[in-house]
């Protein structure tokens, strides 16, 4: 590498533009196979950063012993703009050697997103929204003993679980959050606020209303959505199946591997595929979710007297086939993104008047 | 639980199935049976399809149904052996003007000049007013989304999957839209957007009409004259025999042409698709 080169600052780097020169810090690192006609291979992504900014990046050459937090210098690199971003590119012509015991102070910079396009590929964000389920937990922390906030931010897309280290979270407080982190944890997102993120009092310029979304434009686990939707397939073994009465977990025989003498409850389950025109998903729905559509009340199913193919029977007749809005949780699982349905409900005419509003907003 | 990738099925009107013209070897599979590339530049192998049973016929070994959503007719065909997806026995269940959604598999045939499709059902259901108006809504919203990626990328030679992305459509939109641009670059897009612009609902069809189509296809199929088709002079006698007027015999002909259920062999000759 050349000592004598011009390194460029991320902040000046404003169009596209080829040749570059920079030394950034790694601030996240991701990277993703690609598979096409020549096989497949794999590519990076993540966030650079340096004392004037950030900068998103791909990285078609990188080295794997790379890590996030190091520091390296880039030449030959070139610069793009994607989904209305400038992305630096780094490709086969792009030298990048990384430059060990070095640290650099980053300047942060955070895009302001509605929670829905809320992604790993963009760990620090600015969101806005609507505090509520908030519960405090004490924990120790190096000997000391802190308190941990936890609760929901929703605004008009979706819902995140939040969990704050430094800042009390307050019921219905509406909030903007500079410089939240985003992570995953048990397939879902969720936002932290440490001591370098700001929460501010926020007026909210939109409602908090239905969350209708289209599948396909949802990227990342993200909760309290409604997706308008046919019912295309329905589960084979969907039904009523037994949990064990300690650990909740399904068991196939009458007693479970970890608590054979514990016994068991029985519980509904039912997984189906959902279409609405603009993609699929699988999801799974749970007893609270199918009572009312299955005709059951809250009792325990002892009590109720209804088997597996009377319920598969019923999923059949009111669910197949049908416009239905499902409202849950998009969770990851191996790679992919499926729904928990906290609630369905076949579609009513009034249901009907808001996907024609939604459709209509979203044309304009 | 499922976790496997499945194919999306396309909510897509009979018009921008009626106009595509052109297929695609499928990669994937060397069995496989080709895609449909449609006006709007979508990949077709599996539609949901909603709309009115108009015209039926039950043969020894497989149900035709054909199924008018208000643009146009989509052909629905099952056999008796159909495994593990509804068979001729299933279809049969059904009756014309009965309300149906449609899961299923696309099947394409004919040549450079004209491509006819049929669809091989893996659902049907009847369906209510609201899932009729619920369908409708949602491809008429995927069609017109598309239309305006189409006219974006139209505007500029240089248009690609980032620009139109930056401009706030979505990967596929995007794609579908530059598929379009190049394989159907002359298409009347404008009358597709007219078309569906006024929600299409489908009729249905009073019961005299529906007896005569049904007696003149009959007759066409029972008269073929060694595959050289059926003479209009014969359909005109028998239909008069049955006691429809004859201004209302050339009616039904124009129509079940128009519906893709017959077609002119030669001058004043038909045939049934």
């Amino acid at each position: 590498m050349s000592t004598k080169q011009n390194f460029l600052k991320i902040s000046s780097i404003d169009s596209v533009s080829s040749d570059m020169a920079l030394i950034a810090k790694i601030l996240s690192l991701q990277k993703k196979a690609l598979k096409n006609d020549k096989g497949e291979s794999m590519y990076y992504y993540g966030i650079l950063g340096d004392e004037t900014g950030t900068i998103p990046f791909t990285a078609w050459t990188f080295s794997s012993s790379l890590r996030v937090g190091d520091v390296i210098e880039i030449e030959h690199a070139s610069s793009r703009e994607y989904n209305g971003t400038i992305r630096l590119n780094i490709d086969a012509r792009s030298q990048v050697v990384m430059k060990p015991g070095t640290d650099m102070e980053v300047k942060r910079s955070y895009s302001e997103k509605k929670i829905r396009d809320l992604s790993l590929k963009e760990p620090f964000v600015t969101v806005k929204g609507k505090i509520s389920g908030v519960i405090e937990k004490e924990k120790e922390k190096n000997g000391e003993m802190i308190t941990l906030y936890y609760g929901n931010l929703e605004d008009d897309t979706a819902v995140i679980r939040v969990t704050s280290f430094s800042r009390k979270l307050e019921e219905g407080e509406t909030v903007k959050i500079v410089g939240a982190k985003v992570s995953e944890y048990n397939g879902r997102l969720r936002l932290t606020i440490s001591d370098k993120t700001q929460v501010e009092h926020a007026d909210l310029d939109f409602k908090i209303g239905i969350r209708l979304s289209n599948i396909s434009d949802v990227k990342s686990p993200i909760s309290g959505v409604s997706l308008a939707a046919v019912i295309v397939n329905i589960g084979a073994k969907s039904g009523v199946i037994k949990r064990c009465k300690t650990c909740n977990r399904k068991i196939d025989d009458d007693f479970c591997e970890e608590h054979p003498d514990d016994g068991f409850y029985k519980d509904l389950f039912a997984y189906f595929t959902a279409e609405d025109g603009t993609g699929y998903v699988h999801c799974t729905s749970g007893k609270s979710s199918l009572e009312e559509i299955l005709g059951l009340t809250p009792d325990p199913l002892e009590t109720q007297n209804i088997t597996s193919n009377q319920v598969m029977k019923k999923l059949n007749e009111t669910l197949l086939g049908k416009p239905v809005v499902i409202s849950g949780d998009f969770v990851k699982n191996n790679d992919s993104l499926t729904f928990r349905a906290r609630t369905i409900k076949q579609m009513s005419e009034d249901d009907l008047r808001i996907v024609q509003m939604f459709e209509a907003e979203e044309i304009i | 639980m499922i976790s496997q990738k499945r194919e999306i099925s396309n909510w897509i009107f009979a018009l921008e199935l009626r106009d595509s013209k052109i297929t695609e070897k499928n990669e994937e599979w060397a069995n496989a049976k080709p895609i449909v590339i449609t006006p709007l530049g979508t990949r077709v192998r599996r539609v949901l399809i909603n709309g009115i049973i108009s015209q039926k016929s039950v043969q020894d070994e497989m149900a035709k149904l054909t199924i008018s959503d208000g643009t146009g007719n989509f052909y629905l065909s099952a056999f008796n052996n159909d495994f593990n997806r509804p068979g001729k026995d299933e279809l049969n269940e059904f009756q014309i003007n009965d309300s149906v959604l449609v899961m299923g598999r696309l099947n394409s045939f004919g040549n450079e000049d004209k491509i006819y499709f049929s669809i091989s059902p893996e659902l049907i259901q009847k369906s209510d007013d609201i899932l009729q108006k619920f369908w409708s809504s949602r491809a008429r919203y995927i069609a017109i989304r598309k239309i305006y990626a189409i006219r974006e990328a139209g505007k500029d030679p240089e248009s690609s999957r980032e620009s139109l992305v930056n401009k706030g459509y979505s990967l596929y939109e995007a794609d579908c839209a530059l598929r379009s641009l190049k394989n159907y670059p002359d298409y009347d897009i404008q009358n597709f957007e007219r078309v569906i612009a006024s929600s299409p609902a489908p009729e249905k069809k009073d019961d005299e009409e529906l007896r005569m189509k049904e007696a003149i296809i009959n007759y066409i199929k029972q008269n073929d004259d060694n595959g050289k088709g059926c003479r209009y002079e014969d359909i005109s006698a028998a239909s008069k025999l049955l006691g429809f007027e004859e201004n209302k015999v050339d009616e039904i002909l124009n129509q079940l042409g128009s519906d893709g259920e017959i077609y002119e062999a030669s001058l004043k000759r038909y045939r049934v698709i």
